[in-house]
């Protein structure tokens, strides 16, 4: 009879736990933290993508910048009343507290940030029930067209309207992309174009090729311009383009031509 | 009947006030890093990074498709798979040995003991009890639904283990908060309530009881019935009717052993294989 007496017990249970995890360790698996990196998008046309339901409470703005390309200042400013201050550096789920009790029957916290950054990316989205926007996205959103009348209502938190600035969130031309949200409620889409001269389709130094693919391009279209093979979809055009010893200047100039000319 | 020296009972009590506070530390420090503050010494971690039972409910998300669910972390799947070789070996020692919401309900149990004496533990009617005891394996099956479907931590709202160590931050909730008062208000009556009738992962861990390699056994050839290991049992087992203790409660906490409650040498003992032993009945030498 084999027998395990208590202070090997003990004993097995410490090894086997401090043993286990010093050997992840070494392994590289043990995590205790994420890695701020959303998960892509497997299937479909936005395939390669960042999945913005998969943005965490624990992200940073600055995170989801990194992530999505979407300048912590829009989210910030679109995520701020007069009297509540979003920071850069501040993590998403600090939204619940700041807007606790102020929000009636809906709520702003990381979910409301999702909904955010696929309506600014043009990415499928199921918010959950009761998600609310902040009055400066909804604006913010409206202007670059990204968001119809009808689902500004259904998102607009009506209760924070009287402490809005007077100052709008800065507008990104980036930003204006096509958005295709399908509500939780009803299953149904909505898809807005822009059209505003204000807020072209322009290719900047912070552009993605996710941008541009949204904006109507095609793979081959891009790659012709660019004269390599497409990088990761997510990946700036600025950065890719400057890498291969390419001239930017001249890559933006060829793709806001044919931007354009989609979209005459 | 001579006594028997007992020089390792204390070795349990040890290892649970270690867990215990490292993972109290672990909670604070996770607060503290708000404000830019680190205990020397101790990781970066939340709780649910250190939670195994993080494991069970992602394994499905993540076999399917290579991802977990929100806030738990590769650390609770390395947990995962170091908790299912224990439990595969010695059976459920988490619960034992590990686990500080067990824990603490024992030290509370000690005062109820002190208040009740032998009342203590005997208060739930035994068919109710009986039945009360497959309701953790309903929680067990809910939890692990709900987070399928949703994606989501869902039992962090309920888990008395999560607001016990986070009781001082936003992130508890009104159940949470209600539930742990309940538990421990109960172990005052009760021994491990939590564990007994509500714990999800307690139910999964259970479940190796059927299988483990080294279970609790009990000689009959030297075995006195004086049912000190039944009296000792936190979970109510009657140890004193097995040979081989395959019960879905058990905790593998020892406490009924040779070395602790049973007054007898090498009479109750997790081992594997047969007793050799015939000593006539009561020999403790």
């Amino acid at each position: 009879m084999i027998t395990i007496k208590r202070p090997i017990l003990a004993l097995i249970i410490v090894l086997g736990i401090f043993g286990g995890i010093l050997l992840s360790n070494a392994l590289g698996y043990w995590k205790t933290e994420s890695t701020k990196t959303p998960a892509t998008i497997k299937t479909g046309t936005f395939a390669g993508m960042a999945d913005p339901g998969d943005i965490r409470g624990s992200y940073t703005f600055l995170d989801i910048e990194k992530a999505f390309a979407i300048d912590a200042t829009i989210l910030c400013s679109s995520f701020s009343t007069a009297t509540i201050i979003v920071k850069p550096e501040d993590k998403v789920n600090t939204l619940e507290t700041l807007y606790a009790g102020k929000t009636g029957t809906k709520e702003i916290g990381t979910d409301s940030v999702r909904l955010f950054v696929a309506l600014s990316k043009g990415i499928p989205y199921n918010p959950g029930e009761g998600t609310g926007l902040p009055p400066n996205a909804v604006r913010y959103l409206m202007q670059n067209k990204l968001l119809t009348a009808e689902l500004a209502t259904l998102y607009r938190v009506t209760e924070l309207e009287s402490s809005v600035p007077s100052q709008t969130p800065p507008v990104s031309s980036e930003q204006a992309t096509t958005s295709q949200t399908n509500q939780s409620t009803g299953g149904t889409a909505s898809q807005t174009t822009s059209e505003h001269t204000s807020l072209p389709k322009t290719v900047t130094g912070s552009t993605t090729f996710a941008d541009v693919l949204s904006w109507g391009l095609t793979e081959k279209e891009i790659e012709t311009i660019i004269g390599f093979p497409l990088p990761q979809k997510t990946a700036v055009i600025k950065d890719a383009v400057t890498s291969q010893g390419k001239s930017f200047g001249t890559i933006k100039t060829a793709l806001q031509e044919l931007i354009n000319k989609k979209n005459q | 009947m001579a006594a028997v020296k007992k020089r390792w009972w204390w070795v349990r009590s040890a290892i649970q006030v270690f867990f215990f506070v490292l993972v109290a530390l672990t909670a604070l420090n996770e607060t503290l890093n708000n404000y830019g503050i680190n205990i020397p010494f101790i990781q970066k971690a939340s709780l649910h990074a250190l939670c195994p039972f993080g494991g069970v409910v992602s394994f499905y998300q993540f076999i399917s498709n290579g991802t977990l669910v929100k806030k738990v972390h590769e650390s609770s799947m390395v947990l995962f798979g170091i908790t299912l070789v224990l439990l595969v070996l010695v059976g459920p020692v988490i619960c034992g040995w590990i686990c500080p919401l067990g824990s603490i309900q024992e030290w509370i149990g000690k005062i109820g003991k002190k208040i009740f004496k032998k009342r203590y533990n005997t208060f739930v009617p035994s068919k109710l009890d009986k039945v009360l005891r497959y309701l953790r394996y309903v929680v067990l099956i809910w939890v692990t639904y709900m987070t399928i479907v949703s994606g989501k931590l869902i039992f962090q709202d309920y888990d008395p283990y999560f607001t016990l160590f986070n009781f001082w931050t936003s992130e508890v909730s009104l159940a949470g908060i209600i539930i742990l008062t309940l538990t421990l208000v109960l172990s005052l009556f009760v021994e491990r309530p939590f564990c007994k009738y509500a714990c999800p992962f307690g139910a999964f861990q259970g479940l190796y009881n059927l299988i483990r390699i080294f279970p609790i056994k009990r000689n009959v050839a030297t075995c006195i019935n004086c049912k000190a290991c039944d009296r000792a049992c936190p979970m109510n087992i009657e140890v004193s009717k097995a040979q081989s203790v395959r019960d879905h409660q058990c905790i593998s906490c020892l406490e009924c052993t040779s070395e602790v409650a049973c007054p007898v040498t090498n009479t109750v003992l997790l081992a594997q294989g047969k007793f050799s032993d015939t000593r006539a009945k009561g020999d403790v030498s």
